[in-house]
């Protein structure tokens, strides 16, 4: 590998798509001391639990996977105003880790993103294109995290290692 | 390259973008003759200059939008959300 990174490809997480209205979203989130993030394409974090604002009425929650019989149920009982909904979709996504100095490199190879921190903040994410597929950027300390259809886990890791 | 104001996720390149097609005029009423009808339904509306069309931020956040693009230039005129 010529590049100075390294990538991982990481255990399930629980992962909950919402969408909805968003002050009924900010309520359903709140007994999680969760709140929503205040600018687009950015995330808010409380512990373990990571929320992406990624479009107009959607959200994405990341948590470890073994938060996830709390979280289901907490978020995924109906709201009778149906105001707000919540599916889990942790079976979806495949997550990457991608660190080390040069994963900005990576970045500009894998997505048209500007992924350099004048354009992406601390606390960026959002979808884009990742090697021609959708996917999920986040940033972390060290670099980035993606996620991916699960089913392109396999043809992404292939492209890492030939990084 | 082109870039598109995506009206969430502000500026974006192309790629991420799948186009919806020129935004059409209202359906015709059914006593169009047959001509008008065919114009309305197989006709593509391709100017040379400003054109309003839809593109969907498939691979972002999801959104549909409406802008005007110069089909020569690339302009982009409006972005009405
Ligand atoms: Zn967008």
């Amino acid at each position: 590998m010529g590049y100075q990174i390294s990538t991982e490809r990481q255990a399930l997480q629980a992962t909950f798509d919402i969408k909805g209205v968003k002050a009924a979203v900010a309520r359903k989130l709140s007994p999680l001391g969760l709140a929503l993030p205040s600018d687009r394409n950015t995330t808010s974090r409380s512990n373990d639990i990571t929320l992406c604002w990624i479009g107009k009425s959607h959200w994405l929650l990341v948590a470890p996977a073994e938060m996830e019989t709390q979280l289901k149920a907490s978020l995924v009982p109906d709201d009778t105003t149906h105001d707000c909904r919540v599916v889990l979709v942790s079976d979806v996504f495949t997550f990457f880790s991608i660190t080390g100095p040069q994963a900005n490199d990576i970045m500009a190879i894998a997505s048209p993103l500007d992924t350099r921190p004048k354009k992406f903040p601390e606390n960026g994410s959002t979808f884009s294109e990742l090697f021609g597929i959708r996917g999920l950027i986040l940033r972390q300390p060290n670099g980035f995290t993606i996620a991916i259809e699960q089913s392109y886990a396999d043809m992404v890791a292939a492209y890492f290692r030939k990084i | 390259m082109l870039t598109l104001p995506c009206p969430f996720c502000g500026e974006r390149d192309e790629t991420e973008f799948v186009n919806g097609g020129p935004t059409k005029p209202p359906r015709p009423d059914i006593t169009v003759t047959n001509s008008e009808w065919i114009d309305w339904l197989t006709v593509p509306i391709n100017p040379i200059g400003y054109v309003e069309e839809k593109w969907w931020h498939a691979k972002g956040c999801g959104a549909w939008f409406t802008i005007k693009r110069h089909t020569v230039t690339h302009d982009i005129a409006k972005l009405d959300g």
